[in-house]
């Protein structure tokens, strides 16, 4: 029994406990109803514990019945507790409904006006104070036609008629614009619907009011005018970019085409959009399976968009190529695609510039050129497999190198600067060079720079063509070879023709000579056996008359004399038969000795004296180099005096005959000078020739071989000097000839 | 014999339960509700051991009736400080 009293003491302590913190909390916070209520349960537990009345209590022992009625209210309060609970939270709910009301009615955007049966004013919200420029204290208890002033007055009595005789949802016409109480104006769309009753379920009716809901739409206006444009301008978009739009309502299986999309076709809009399956009735066969497989893959969500060019069979049965490009753009609740739409292009244009394009870089892929683009910083943007072929190096190698890193021509700077000057003139630049391929090989190229603009006329880079030349170089400079060979071989052919002609004409000559040579031999011989004759007969003649035994002394002195000069003239020929063999064998010796002019011209001067004055000739000599010592060979040149003495004298039937020397040029000068026939100057040039007399027929019967001038003159030759002739005919005739001053010694 | 007052508490606990049954969506709304209804809990418990001890054990269910008491009033007192204290801070409670 111990356990159970210390039970119930420890109940009512708690009891007690919860009354005096229900007391500390009585200021502290509100529903006081029900702290009371708690109280109240807290004693009944005090008490029905017996502590203070029960069986327990010494006070008021008698009183068992009262834990036993105190009982009974116990859960009477339990229930209590619980039905108080429940209300306080409703109204808790009811306040937390109250103040969203409020914070909704006063925070909304639409103006708010309530009306009563009587169509006066009961609330209104500050969006509704705004747009009507009217306060909720100014407009309570208003009529709602003072507040609501419209721009069109017809209007507004309707609309105000409507709404205060109707029981049911009256919408605002559309471009109703609300005057405010300051006379600012603004569009506005709006209703009054009846207000229903508190369970939401019916009407009132008009004698429940009604509310009336509306809001500015100026933004709505500017939107909507603002999406107009938008609109209109993107009717123009596609339209100028020739577009065409479909819109596929996947859940219904249809689509709609535009216009422009049933253009392009050559179609109608209506006959395209009621062409059941029309997209893949006219995709081609070929390439169905592709722009499904393109769908499938968007639509699973694989691609954010559809993107897929194929070709469209047009009206007159021509295949199109076309863009076709959208995305799915609805979903429904499932996931599954509802609608899609996007643009549809004509590209058949575009595909043959690209066919073209392609067909241009299969060229550039298989032409034997190199082609190399760089872009205006010099670095390969484009390199071309020939130009791999040639220097080695793969596209992937020397995309983005500079081209003077890969092409290394190794060009004097003054070149390259000119390169870079011409190319900055917009012109073009060919050359050819050497450079190293990958390999350090060296190949000649035949480049041709130009540089490329863009349509600003701005240099955006320069494409090089680069032509291997190194085969063609080799056999150009194998043919430059034999090309030199040849012109050498010419030159010498030519040199070869040459010297053929000369000696054709040397032969042609000599053969003239030898014809000459031969027909004055002819005649020399003829001569000859004249001048042998005649001094035969001579000696043979008077030899013969000497037999006589009756000839007189006298005469037989005269016929010796004229023997021994026939013997002389005989001697002579064959002297000079001998001298001319030995010119004509090179067997000419000349012996250099000292010669003293002076006494030689004087002994010539005595021996010729006695000649001359028989022929009544006067002969006289000058001597400028009296006392000059000439070495040369004597006998020879005695000899050459001589026989132009005796010429003269022979030649001379009247006149003087003057001979001499001087020195000239540093050279002796002699010269022999008669007032003879002369020499006409046709045999002037041939008198020195061997076996040749000036004009036989005019020699006429002189006596002579005609050896004696070529005799002269090989003599002359060979002692270094030479000899001429100045002759007029019947004038008389000078010879002259030089020897060279060896040595000059004053005795 | 048993005490009619007992009886009566019991019986008059049962419109409770059902009560509690019927707005236990609402009661579940309240600050600290597992507090509340354990200890209505324990003090029905407690009025049905104060009804059995009659006819059986009588020791061990009275000794259970008032340790049951203590408990319904103890959570009680834990259940009162908690609402007031949500009601004064606003402060939820499981």
């Amino acid at each position: 029994m111990i356990e159970i009293y210390l039970l119930d003491v420890i109940s009512s302590a708690l009891a007690f406990i919860g009354i005096l913190l229900l007391f500390l909390e009585w200021k502290r916070s509100g529903y006081r109803i029900f702290k009371v209520l708690l109280i109240i349960y807290f004693l009944c537990t005090l008490v029905y514990t017996g502590l203070l009345f029960g069986e327990w209590s010494n006070i008021l022992p008698l009183n068992e019945k009262m834990e036993d009625i105190t009982g009974t209210f116990l859960p009477l309060i339990w229930l209590m507790i619980f039905y108080m609970l429940l209300e306080r939270i409703k109204i808790n709910k009811l306040k937390e409904s109250e103040a969203n009301w409020k914070i909704t009615f006063f925070s909304i955007g639409n103006g708010i006006i309530t009306i009563d049966a009587d169509s006066c004013v009961s609330r209104m919200n500050p969006a509704a104070e705004r747009l009507t420029g009217w306060s909720i204290d100014d407009a309570r208890g208003k009529k709602i036609d003072e507040l609501l002033h419209l721009s069109n007055p017809l209007l507004k009595n309707i609309l105000l008629e409507e709404i205060v005789s109707s029981d049911n949802y009256v919408r605002f016409p559309e471009h109703t614009i609300l005057i405010s109480k300051n006379g600012a104006t603004c569009p506005i769309s709006g209703s009054a619907s009846p207000i229903l009753d508190s369970g939401m379920d019916q009407f009132r009716g008009k004698n429940g009011g009604m509310v009336i809901s509306f809001r500015d739409i100026s933004e709505s206006y500017r939107i909507q005018e603002k999406l107009f444009k938008e609109e209109q301008q993107m009717k123009l978009v596609l339209e100028g970019a020739e577009l065409g739009t479909w819109d596929l309502d996947l859940k219904n299986k249809r689509i709609i085409f535009n216009k422009r999309w049933a253009d392009m076709l050559g179609y109608k809009e209506n006959e395209l959009n009621s062409l059941e399956n029309a997209w893949e009735k006219l995709t081609h066969p070929d390439d169905l399976p592709m722009v499904i497989s393109v769908w499938n893959d968007h639509i699973i969500g694989k691609t954010n968009r559809f993107h897929v060019e194929h070709r469209m069979r047009s009206r007159n049965g021509r295949w199109k190529w076309t863009l076709t490009s959208g995305k799915v753009i609805q979903w429904d609740e499932n996931g599954n695609p509802g609608r899609a739409a996007g643009i549809h292009r004509d590209i058949s244009l575009r595909k043959e510039a690209e066919e073209k394009l392609n067909f241009q870089a299969r060229l550039l892929d298989v032409i034997e050129k190199a082609i190399i683009v760089t872009d205006s910083l010099g670095r390969i943007t484009y390199w071309n497999p020939y130009a791999g072929t040639i220097y080695g190096w793969k596209t992937g190698e020397v995309e983005g190198k500079k081209i003077l890193e890969v092409i290394k021509a190794n060009l004097p700077k003054e070149e390259e600067d000119e390169i870079f000057q011409k190319i900055s003139k917009g012109e073009s630049y060919i050359r050819e060079f050497e450079t190293p391929n990958k390999d350090d090989t060296l190949i000649t190229v035949l480049c041709t720079i130009t540089p490329i603009h863009d349509v600003l006329k701005r240099m955006i880079g320069v494409v090089a063509v680069l032509t291997d030349i190194t085969y063609r170089k080799q056999i150009q400079n194998e043919l430059k070879l034999k090309n030199d060979e040849y012109v050498r071989i010419n030159k010498e052919l030519k040199r070869s023709l040459e010297k053929i002609k000369n000696i054709n004409i040397q032969l042609e000559k000599a053969k003239e000579r030898a014809e000459e040579s031969d027909r004055l031999k002819t005649a020399f011989l003829a001569n000859l056996s004249h001048e042998v004759r005649t001094p035969m007969n001579g000696i043979m003649g008077f030899a013969e008359l000497l037999k006589n035994d009756d000839i007189n002394p006298a005469a037989q002195k005269k016929y010796i004399d004229v023997i021994q000069q026939s013997g002389n003239r005989m001697l002579k020929l064959i002297e000079d038969l001998v001298d001319i063999s030995k010119i004509e064998a090179g067997a000419v010796d000349v012996k250099p000795a000292k010669v003293n002019l002076g006494k030689l011209l004087e002994n010539l001067s005595a021996f010729f004296k006695p000649q001359a004055i028989e022929k009544g000739l006067t002969l006289s000599y000058s001597n400028e180099t009296a006392g000059e010592t000439l070495i040369t060979d004597q006998v020879k040149l005695e000899q050459i005096l001589t026989n132009l003495i005796k010429n003269a004298l022979k030649y001379t039937r009247k006149g003087k005959i003057h001979f001499g020397c001087d020195i000239k040029d540093e050279q002796f000068r002699f010269w022999v000078k008669d007032t003879g026939i002369g020499i006409d100057p046709e045999n002037q040039r041939t008198i020195f020739e061997r076996f040749r007399k000036a004009n036989t027929e005019y020699l006429g019967s002189e006596e002579g071989s005609g050896l004696g001038l070529s005799i002269s003159k090989a003599f002359i030759e060979k002692m270094g000097g030479k000899i001429w002739v100045e002759s007029k005919p019947g004038k008389g005739s000078t010879f002259w000839f030089t020897i060279p001053v060896h040595e000059i010694r004053t005795p | 014999m048993n005490n009619e007052s007992e009886i009566v508490m019991l019986v008059l606990c049962i419109p409770v339960i059902f009560f509690v049954y019927y707005f236990r969506r609402d009661i579940k709304n309240l600050a600290a509700y597992k507090q509340l209804l354990l200890s209505f809990l324990f003090f029905f418990l407690a009025c049905i051991f104060t009804n059995i001890e009659q006819f059986f054990w009588f020791s061990i269910f009275n000794f259970m009736e008032h340790l049951f008491y203590v408990g319904s009033s103890l959570f009680m007192i834990i259940w009162a400080h908690k609402y007031f204290v949500s009601e004064r801070g606003n402060v939820k409670y499981d």
